[in-house]
């Protein structure tokens, strides 16, 4: 049952709400709702209900020169519709539910939730995406990749929730989001794969590669994003072995209903081979 | 060629199920009424040793077994399957008792105070582990001269195909309600079969057949899963309406429904086939199992119709079937669109391309030298009576599909299956002669209007429009002078359950020919006339040798499934569906249609994502989050058509179809994904998991 329900009239009312009371944000809510609904229709919380997605101060896009920042609360399909948002976020969240889930659910829902197989998570951490929480003391900026610690895990405090997503433009020669799941509309991924990089010189530079729904947590893997800087896609792929490696050392996948170990694996291992090799023709 | 009455009309339930105003079981306002939730058993195979209540606040209920005045059984064929457990629980999810009460909030409490304790026994959890005893139902047959001696000196080829549950996924779950105003219970819901729910409280309350009233409500779909199991929700509403005095409404939530109601019997089946020096197929030999799961339910009938179909479409005497079904603690399965179709022509479509491709033939030339004729004897030595027009079936679907050229020019990691397939139409054996014995009646009124008076359910499938066009059309009146509500057993004769893919055939052939009294009397201004069944006098049925006309007729399809395969992440993508049937006539072309789309991507779903699965007796896809069904991007647009073959003894000429769609896609799939992927597939379904360990595997 909703024990209590506030509907905060501003971003500083809820900040203080927050700071006062135990307090459970709710965003669009298709992640909450579909986990705390019950045979009966009601919904179990123990804590206060507070909404967000009506306040202006969590929503909207700004942009500057060197980044887009996107307000927690904005809708996915809002950011679908950005002129700022890079190619190869919107590509990540475009594959998120379907055209009703993204109108209601929402990018600081998707991070806040620290799902495994977040869609937007491998794109986010591939770009190095900041993290603004902001609670009544002020905002403290944090790492996405510091952000989720365990499945469902954050280091948000509970007197604090997420103001926006801060995402670094970055140029590019390649990118590619796959994402695999039981079907093809409105499935949940059981694995997905977020590479992007740069050409220099015939030479792959600045590579990042990142990996959804595999293990516990959305991962990077830097060692082998740097084994393969200012090395050709060829040289990458006559060394693969280093390569598969460092990744099933990393991933730690894991067999669950939607897949097994195995196959997450190997299919991490061949999508991230093929978009090295799409590094070969420029 | 078409005929008029194939031309599509407007739904009769088109625009409520639009607009939104339709309103199911669960939208339904109950004044006084009480929820009904079932706690159920926490074990898969257990003695109950105590069960403690707590104390029960003003207007809440506890029901058990003890509150059942006459049988404790839901009679289905046989009589094993208990309506509450009493001494013993059988399955995770049997149902112990019931809470009934006004707030749900409050019932879910006392559900959490309430304590079983038992003394858990050693569950059969597996066939395997079940095949150490004796089966609880067996069959089996001979079609011609089945000598084993002569046989083993010949060249054979034998193979094994598995398959597993699969869950109907009907969009509305099970919902009933229940009224008792003494002395007559009133029972309303969701389902296909009011007239089996009647049995099912007649056989629990030994009331008298006519205080008992079964209403169907708008439902949400059915494919077999409410053909059997709302019987359950009937008995335990009307149970806490007559103990509490009010009406009790009972919803299943999805994770209940997905893990405690009946599912497609997994099987696994064995064929062995017979060449002669020349390489002809001279003989047969299948051996089938079933998972029945804790009770009988409809086992044995699912068990016979998919023995029965296990010959295909081929003439290859001798045939010699063997069937068994195990009982392990898993919950009841039971009826599913197709009723063992679909698990018999996967395996006989699969064993027949597997054949073709050790004698290195085209898989369409092998079937096509071995297809039944009209005058063939069906697999229990009956007859295919009339016109089998495969031939055409078969080059229909060429011309359409162009099925050869994909075959033959199948690049890499592209592939192309088909399957030909029957379907008997109707019930199994001589149900529809001695057990159904369907009745039907017309209502003739002084306006002018007519109403058809038929249990036949309308559970999406569009039979209240079907059976009104027939009537109308037979009638030459418009079809707004038609008036055909849902059926209760208060207002309508037993015309049978609604399943089997009977009810356009059979029940549209009563109330066809009973059309032709209605005119002779036309002028009268109000009378009402019945009529039952006609079952074909050339027929014959012996069920103890299982021998003669297992089916009234039978239906026909072909399908071809075009497929690429994914190396990299071992996806398929399907490019192109072909479907061609022979339905006799439709009755209307977008509702063939409809059925058509329909159960392909059910079929489609089988054989390529639906999986469930126990561990220690618990089902895990407990959700649609886990249980995952198709949806519109899976799969492309189907292309189909259906042949010119009216059935002579059918309304305007028409077939079964209902399950037809369904039960020999994944043959075609599962063809088109071998040749993609090179490796073979004798299991469903095939998921990009198993298509990775096959290839593994099979490369070793
Ligand atoms: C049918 C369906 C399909 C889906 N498909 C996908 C998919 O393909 N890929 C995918 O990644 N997800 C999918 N989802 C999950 C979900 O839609 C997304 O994760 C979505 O982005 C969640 O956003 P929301 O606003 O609805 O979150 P909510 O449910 O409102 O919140 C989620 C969590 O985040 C917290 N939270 C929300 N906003 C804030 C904030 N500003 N500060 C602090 N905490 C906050 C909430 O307290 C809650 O714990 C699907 C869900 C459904 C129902």
């Amino acid at each position: 049952m909703v024990k209590a329900f506030y509907y905060p009239r501003s971003l500083n009312d809820a900040l203080e709400q927050l700071s006062e009371n135990e307090i459970l944000l709710i965003a669009g809510g298709t992640d909450l709702v579909v986990k705390t609904i019950h045979w009966t229709g009601h919904m179990d919380f123990n804590k206060t209900l507070m909404p967000l997605s009506h306040l202006p101060a969590l929503r909207g896009i700004s942009t500057d020169d060197t980044s887009v920042t996107i307000f927690a609360a904005t809708s996915l399909n809002t950011i679908l519709g950005h002129p700022s948002v890079p190619d190869p976020i919107k590509q990540a969240i475009r594959s998120i539910g379907s055209e009703s889930i993204r109108n209601l659910g929402t990018l600081g829902g998707n991070i806040c939730n620290a799902s495994p197989a977040g869609d937007s998570l491998p794109a986010l951490l591939g770009y190095d995406a900041m993290l603004t929480l902001q609670s009544v003391q002020g905002k403290r900026m944090v790492k996405l990749a510091d952000f989720i610690h365990a499945p469902g895990k954050t280091r948000i405090r509970p007197d604090e929730l997420l103001l926006s997503v801060t995402i670094p433009k970055l140029s590019y020669d390649r990118y590619r989001f796959s994402k695999i799941g039981q079907r093809k509309g409105c499935a949940i991924s059981k694995l997905s794969v977020f590479g992007i990089g740069r050409i220099e010189n015939g030479l792959i530079s600045d590579i990042r590669l990142s990996y959804g729904a595999l293990g516990p947590v959305p991962i990077r893997i830097t060692d082998a994003e740097r084994f393969m800087n200012r090395k050709s896609a060829s040289e990458v792929l006559d060394n693969w072995d280093i390569i598969e490696n460092s990744l099933e050392t990393q991933l730690k996948p894991i067999d669950d209903l939607r897949s097994d170990a195995a196959y997450r694996l190997e299919v991490a291992l061949n999508l991230t081979k093929e978009f090295i090799a799409s590094f070969t023709h420029c | 060629m078409t005929s008029e009455i194939s031309n599509p009309v407007k739904r009769l339930d088109f625009d409520e199920k639009i607009n939104g105003s339709i309103r199911y079981t669960a939208d339904m306002e109950l004044p006084n009424g009480l929820f009904a939730k079932t706690l159920r058993s926490e074990h898969a195979y257990a003695q109950i040793i105590n069960i403690t209540t707590p104390s029960l606040p003003d207007g809440y209920f506890i029901i058990t077994s003890k509150d059942i005045p006459h049988n404790n059984t839901i009679p289905v064929v046989e009589n094993d399957w208990p309506i509450f457990a009493e001494e013993e629980v059988h399955y995770i999810g049997e149902p112990i008792l019931l809470i009934v009460g006004p707030d749900i909030q409050m019932i879910e409490n006392l559900m959490d105070q309430t304590i079983i304790e038992y003394a858990p026994f050693k569950p059969t959890l597996t066939l395997k582990e079940a095949m150490q005893n004796p089966p609880h139902l067996e069959l089996s047959y001979t079609k011609g001269d089945f000598d084993h001696t002569t046989l083993k000196v010949l060249d054979k080829f034998e193979e094994t195909f598995e398959t597993g549950l699969q869950e109907q996924a009907y969009l509305e779950t099970q919902s009933m309600m229940a009224i008792y105003e003494a002395p007559v219970i009133k029972v309303y819901g969701s389902m296909q079969c009011p007239y089996y729910i009647k049995d099912a409280l007649q056989n629990a309350l030994a009331f008298s057949p006519e205080n008992i009233e079964v209403y169907q409500n708008p439902t949400g779909g059915g494919f077999g899963g409410k053909e059997d199991f709302p019987s359950v929700l009937g008995v335990h509403t009307a149970l806490a309406a007559i103990k509490s005095g009010h009406p009790v409404k009972m919803i299943y939530d999805r994770s209940e429904d997905l893990s405690y109601t009946t599912k497609r019997h997994p099987c696994k089946i064995k064929l062995t086939t017979y060449f002669d020096e020349n390489h002809h197929l001279v003989a047969r030999e299948a051996d089938i199992i079933l998972d029945s799961g804790a009770y009988t339910g409809l086992t044995n009938v699912v068990l016979q119709r998919l023995s029965f179909s296990i010959m295909g479409v081929y003439n290859i005497t001798p045939l010699h079937v063997s069937a068994r079904a195990y009982k392990t603690h898993k919950p009841p399965n039971g009826a599913f669109r197709g009723f063992g179709g679909p698990q018999a022509f996967f395996a006989i479509e699969s064993h027949m391309n597997h054949i073709a491709s050790r004698l290195g033939v085209n898989p369409l030339d092998l079937r096509n030298a071995y297809l039944v004729k009209q005058g063939d004897m069906t697999s229990t030595e009956g007859k295919f009576r009339h016109p089998v027009k495969l031939p055409e079936l078969v080059w229909r679907m060429e011309t359409m599909s162009d099925y050869r050229n994909h075959f033959a020019e199948s690049e890499e990691y592209a592939g192309v299956g088909i399957s030909l397939f029957l379907h008997g139409c109707g019930f199994t054996g001589s149900g529809e002669k001695e057990l159904l014995k369907s009745k039907v009646s017309l209502a003739k009124f002084e306006d002018g209007t007519v109403e058809i008076k038929a249990s036949s359910t309308e559970i999406g499938q569009g039979s209240l429009t079907t059976l009104s066009k027939i009537v109308a059309q037979a009638l030459e009146i418009p079809i707004d002078k038609v008036i055909h509500k849902l059926p209760s057993t208060a207002n309508c004769p037993d015309s049978g359950p609604t399943v089997a893919s009977r009810t356009t055939m059979i029940v549209g052939k009563i109330l066809y020919d009973l059309c032709g009294e209605v005119k002779k009397r036309w002028n009268e201004p109000r009378f009402e006339v019945s009529a039952m069944y006609k079952y074909p006098s050339d027929l014959f049925w012996n069920n103890t040798e299982l021998k003669g006309d297992a089916y009234p007729e039978y239906a026909w399809g072909a399908n071809v499934v075009r497929v690429t395969f994914n190396p990299v992440t071992y996806e398929v993508d399907v490019k192109d569906i072909w479907a061609v049937y022979d339905i006799g006539t439709p009755i209307d072309s977008k509702m063939v249609k409809g059925q058509i789309d329909g159960g392909i991507v059910q079929g489609l779903g089988y054989a390529s994502m639906e999986e469930m699965n126990h561990i220690a007796g618990k089902v895990l896809q407990n959700r649609l989050s886990t249980y995952i069904i198709p949806c519109s991007a899976d799969f492309p647009e189907i292309k189909s058509a259906t042949l010119f073959n009216p059935f002579e003894e059918g309304p305007f000429g028409a077939r079964g179809l209902g399950e037809l769609t369904l039960v020999g896609i994944a043959p075609a799939y599962a063809a088109a994904v071998e040749q993609a992927t090179g490796v073979k597939v004798n299991a469903l379904p095939i998921t990009p998991e198993r298509l990775r360990r096959l290839i593994h595997e099979q490369r070793k």
